[in-house]
């Protein structure tokens, strides 16, 4: 659950990131409608969702605010989807990351996914998708991996620290300055790496 | 085993052999190049030269020879921000 004395400022930093994880989306989807490669297009649905989702935490809790009556069970609903769309994001991530993974086995192993935690499943998710950018970065040295293995990285710290929120509640606000962090990152990498002639 | 090209990358390969070869190739050299053997590289000539992105011409020597257009030199460009896109998502595809 959300500390209520940062709400406000956290909107604000969660719709900077659903922002620039949309702009990553859109520089993913040119690449893809050229080569027309999955792994490509799985980016681009994992950066779409990724942004949707926290586009569909912003306005919903904002609705709420602007409710003003006892929203507390909406909240948690809101909650629930909006984690729910960040591991469908990670998911396209992995699948990006290992294109000959069959698609007809997805369903299921959605619904498998859906009895554990969430948070913690998209830490594992996150781990898996560093695991592959980080064995990239170091078969092939390009710089540009490397940062996007940054990035990834401090997407993760901040999943570590939403979950850790009920334990102190400025790692709720910690989690979103990490969280736009991680976003600047890989947008600039991929700035970068749309400019090189 | 050999390694899976896909479609693009082929005409990448033959498009970035002309273009180090100053802009302008004999057959034999592009062959080399991109690494393919006759009968495909004539088809995949043939579809590029249909794009727009090389053409066919004479050299001095009266060889044919194979030209990248303006088109190719764009091409080339696009798809080398594409490889560096991929590169830098450590994507395998």
């Amino acid at each position: 659950m959300m500390p209520i004395r940062f709400l406000g400022l956290d909107l604000l930093l969660e719709s900077m990131a659903a922002v620039i994880s949309l702009v990553i989306a859109i520089h993913s989807l040119k690449p893809y409608k050229i080569v027309k490669a999955k792994p490509l297009l799985y980016l681009y649905l994992g950066f779409l969702t990724l942004g949707a989702g926290m586009f569909f935490r912003v306005f919903a809790t904002a609705y709420l605010i602007a409710l003003q009556a006892d929203a507390k069970p909406l909240v948690g609903q809101v909650s629930v989807i909006y984690e729910l769309t960040r591991v469908v994001a990670y998911a396209f991530f992995i699948l990006a990351y290992f294109p000959r993974a069959k698609e007809e086995k997805l369903p299921t192993a959605s619904l498998f996914l859906l009895s554990f935690e969430l948070e913690v499943i998209e830490i594992f998710l996150l781990v898996y998708v560093i695991a592959q950018t980080l064995s990239s970065y170091l078969a092939f040295k390009a710089k540009e991996t490397k940062w996007v293995s940054v990035g990834f990285s401090l997407l993760l710290l901040s999943h570590l620290c939403f979950a850790l929120t009920g334990y102190r509640p400025i790692f709720f606000l910690l989690g979103h300055v990490f969280q736009l962090l991680a976003l600047v990152v890989l947008l600039v990498v991929v700035l970068r790496v749309s400019k090189v002639r | 085993m050999k390694k899976y090209r896909s479609k693009i990358r082929i005409f990448a390969d033959i498009v970035e052999t002309i273009d180090r070869e100053g802009g302008e190739a004999k057959v034999t050299r592009i062959l080399y190049g991109a690494n393919l053997s006759y009968d495909r590289l004539v088809k995949y000539l043939k579809e590029l030269e249909r794009a727009g992105l090389v053409e066919e011409a004479v050299d001095r020597t009266g060889r044919t020879v194979y030209r990248l257009t303006p088109k190719g030199r764009e091409f080339l460009f696009e798809y080398k921000k594409i490889e560096r896109f991929i590169e830098a998502f450590g994507l395998k595809l």
